[in-house]
């Protein structure tokens, strides 16, 4: 019962084997009660017509009361197969001549049939006794009993021919459902299995379509759905990791502008006091420190700004012609006293015939000191290099800039989320380096706008290498 | 006399006959069990021959032929005597040097030397002197008449009937196939048909259709035997067959004594009657069973 309950299979097996069994039985019945029918009427029509014959056998020794003749008839009767007994009544006569079979299926079950014996009708009355309507008066009676054992058995033979038949046919037809019913619920059972998976997160692995019927309609519905599943579910990942990283930018942001703003407020306050006291050299120490913190405040306004642009697809380029070898000593200079505390070694190396591009300077700069600042920043007591080279793949001419460092690397899981708006490669690293976690996503934008892009190879605690690759020459209305 | 009559005289007879020994028997009987007209002689025979005195061998046995031949080849009987036609048969065909008396076999109209009668057949005149009696007035009669069997020409049976005070119509039937039509030849024109002994025209085959024609033609069949009486005939003259059996007996004690008078054929000295109560009342005729003792079949 828990099978049914729970098996469409077992449900449609037990109810199709039910309906078969219910047609195979009344199918039988009416089979065996037909022929039950057709028999009985065959017996019955052959006791009445023995009946007649032994009649019409007797009719002349009943006419001439022939006893001896009558007894001959009845003992030849009996000798049969069929008859057990015979009883002639001769009505002028007294008692019936009887006979019963000796031997044989005399006790058997048999059948009765009685036929009166007539007076033979003539053309002319030759009976004095006999005329008119009284002809042919009846002589006496033959009552004989038929056995019906030979046809009993043959009921029980066919009875059990037709319940071996019926219940062969219902194991075949048992055996052929079982196996279609196999045959079409294994793709649903291979699709339940595919939910599971699904139900589990394997929203990569797709379900088999056995067959194009409906089940494997049914099937390609599925993984179309899964499919469509997979996607809302990166997308909602995503945004997950969007909504949460921008939560860790605002509450950066917000100790990185607290961090610059103490130093403004702090020495507004102390420049007070200082001007109180009249000491000129303090004052314009601190007026220094208030307008680098302030520097340090534009520059994340102006890093938030143009990420905020990239985003919104609002930055433009302004390509210019120049010396690659100018800009990046002008780099080089501004990252060397961060280098110098952090006891790195700066080297570059420049290996170009033709040092001049023509791209947006000013996006190029942003992007290499980007690149650089983080190499010194996250490298101590090492070296960083920065190599520039020219590379020709028609017809672009590229320019492939190398920033090589043996700081501490980036494991290869958090290398791809390097580039992603507001992350750094672990919170460890904002907590300890600081940052807003913008800056290598405003320079692949920046490079990609150019038309190149920004890759990194890296290993834990020996170094990064990030190649910046941006053709040497745009055209004006990039 | 009933079938149980006859079997009770039989029995003891072969029992005896068998038990004996050989030396003491000078009779041999050949008959075939199974025939109620035959065991009816055999009991006749066996009233009349001394215990041990004779042996029955059964022609229906299976070691009748075997038996047959080595009591006919030992010599020890000195008379045998054959009751019926099939046991006739079976003698005759070991020749033997003894003299023979057939008993219950018709006439073939041929004689053989060796052989003894005791006739079957009742002569025609003692027949219709007993249907004188049996159906007094009525004195018109037919025979049907097989040329190749019959004894008698026509215009001597006509005679020999003239003599007893009856017209007599003969209508000769050489076929069974021309019986009926034959038959019907007597109508209006005789009382009853008197029909004699002959297989080729009265047997089981003919006997019910020609019954039906004569109850369709209101002729009494007159037959010659209780068989045939039972089976139709409305009167029926025959030998009793018990005292055929008891002359064939005495005839064989006369030869073996020495007695023999030389004939070669005796007619029965005993006739009996008997009448089918009910074909007569359906021909409408009455005979008077009582006047001559005669059986009734009811």
């Amino acid at each position: 019962m828990r099978a049914l309950r729970h098996s469409l299979g077992m449900r449609m097996l037990a109810g199709n084997m039910a309906f078969a069994a219910l047609v195979v039985c009344g199918l039988s019945a009416v089979f065996l009660w037909t022929y039950n029918r057709d028999l009985d009427r065959q017996l019955a029509s052959r006791a009445d017509a023995v009946a007649r014959f032994l009649a019409g056998q007797s009719q002349f020794a009943m006419l001439v009361g022939d006893r001896a003749e009558l007894e001959r008839i009845a003992s030849n009767a009996v000798a049969g197969d069929a008859v057990v007994f015979v009883e002639l009544a001769d009505e002028q006569s007294g008692a019936p001549i009887r006979a019963r079979k000796q031997d044989g299926p005399a006790g058997g079950p048999t059948i009765e049939a009685e036929h009166a014996v007539l007076r033979p009708a003539t053309e002319s009355a030759w009976d004095s006794n006999a005329s008119g309507a009284e002809n042919p008066r009846p002589l006496g009676s033959v009552r004989l009993g038929f056995s019906t054992a030979r046809e009993r058995r043959a009921r029980l033979h066919f009875a059990a021919i037709t319940a071996a038949i019926a219940i062969g046919s219902l194991l075949i037809a048992a055996l052929a459902q079982a196996w279609q019913l196999r045959t079409l619920l294994r793709p649903l059972q291979s699709l339940a299995q595919f939910t599971r998976r699904v139900a589990e997160g394997d929203l990569g692995s797709r379900a088999e379509v056995v067959r194009p019927d409906e089940v494997g309609r049914l099937t390609l519905a599925f993984n179309s759905m899964v499919e469509k599943l997979g996607a809302t579910l990166v997308s909602k990942e995503a945004a997950e990791a969007a909504a949460a990283a921008k939560s860790r930018f605002l509450a950066t942001m917000s100790h990185e502008l607290r961090t610059p703003l103490n130093a403004v407020i702090g020495y507004s306050q102390l420049l007070q006091e200082t001007c109180q006291d009249g000491d000129a050299e303090a004052v314009i120490r601190d007026l220094r420190r208030i307008e680098k913190a302030g520097e340090m405040l534009l520059q994340m306004v102006n890093q938030v700004l143009d990420f905020s642009k990239a985003e919104a697809n609002e930055m433009l380029l302004h390509p210019e012609t120049f010396s690659i070898d100018e800009v990046l000593h002008g780099i080089v200079d501004t990252v060397r006293p961060m280098a110098g505390r952090n006891g790195n070694r700066l080297v570059t190396q420049v290996g170009l015939d033709d040092g001049l591009v023509h791209t947006d300077l000013t996006r190029f700069r942003q992007s290499l000191l980007n690149l650089v600042a983080n190499a010194c920043k996250f490298t101590h007591n090492g070296e960083v290099s920065v190599a520039v080279r020219r590379e020709r793949r028609d017809p672009v001419d590229w320019l492939v800039v190398n920033v090589r460092d043996t700081g501490i690397g980036i494991a290869p899981e958090q290398q791809e989320k390097l580039f992603q708006a507001f992350t750094q490669a672990d919170s460890s690293t904002t907590r300890k380096y600081g940052g807003t976690g913008l800056g290598l996503a405003i320079s692949r934008k920046m490079c990609r706008l150019m038309g190149g892009d920004i890759s990194v190879e890296s290993e834990v605690g020996k170094g990064s290498n990030f190649e910046m690759r941006f053709p040497a020459r745009i055209s004006e209305d990039t | 006399m009933s079938r149980l009559g006859v079997t009770a005289l039989v029995v003891p007879a072969v029992f005896a006959a068998v038990v004996l020994p050989a030396s003491r028997t000078s009779v041999l009987v050949v008959s075939e069990s199974g025939v109620d007209a035959y065991n009816e002689a055999v009991g006749g025979i066996s009233s009349v021959l001394p215990a041990g005195t004779f042996r029955v061998i059964d022609t229906a046995a299976k070691t009748s032929d075997r038996d047959l031949r080595g009591a006919l080849e030992d010599g020890e009987y000195r008379v045998a005597i054959a009751v019926g036609s099939r046991a006739l048969a079976a003698v005759r065909a070991h020749h033997p040097a003894e003299p023979v008396i057939a008993a219950m076999v018709l006439d073939e109209n041929h004689e053989e030397p060796g052989l003894r009668r005791v006739a079957l057949e009742v002569h025609v005149t003692a027949q219709l002197a007993a249907m004188r009696s049996l159906w007094p007035g009525r004195t018109r009669a037919g025979i049907l008449r097989n040329p190749a069997l019959a004894r008698y020409a026509p215009d001597q049976l006509e005679s020999l009937a003239r003599k007893e005070g009856f017209s007599l119509l003969v209508i000769d039937c050489d076929s069974p196939a021309r019986l009926l039509t034959a038959l019907g030849g007597f109508k209006g024109k005789v009382d009853f048909v008197l029909c004699l002994p002959d297989p080729e025209l009265y047997n089981a085959v003919t006997i019910k259709p020609l019954v039906m024609a004569s109850l369709e033609h209101r002729l009494p069949l007159v037959g010659f035997s209780p068989a045939f009486v039972r089976a139709g005939a409305a009167a029926g003259i025959f030998p009793d067959y018990g005292d055929v059996g008891r002359q064939s007996a005495e005839w064989a004690l006369r030869l073996v004594r020495g007695e023999d008078r030389g004939a070669e054929k005796e007619s029965p000295r005993k006739v009996r009657i008997a009448v089918n109560q009910r074909v007569t009342r359906l021909e409408g005729i009455e005979l008077h069973p009582d006047a001559v003792g005669a059986e009734v079949y009811r």
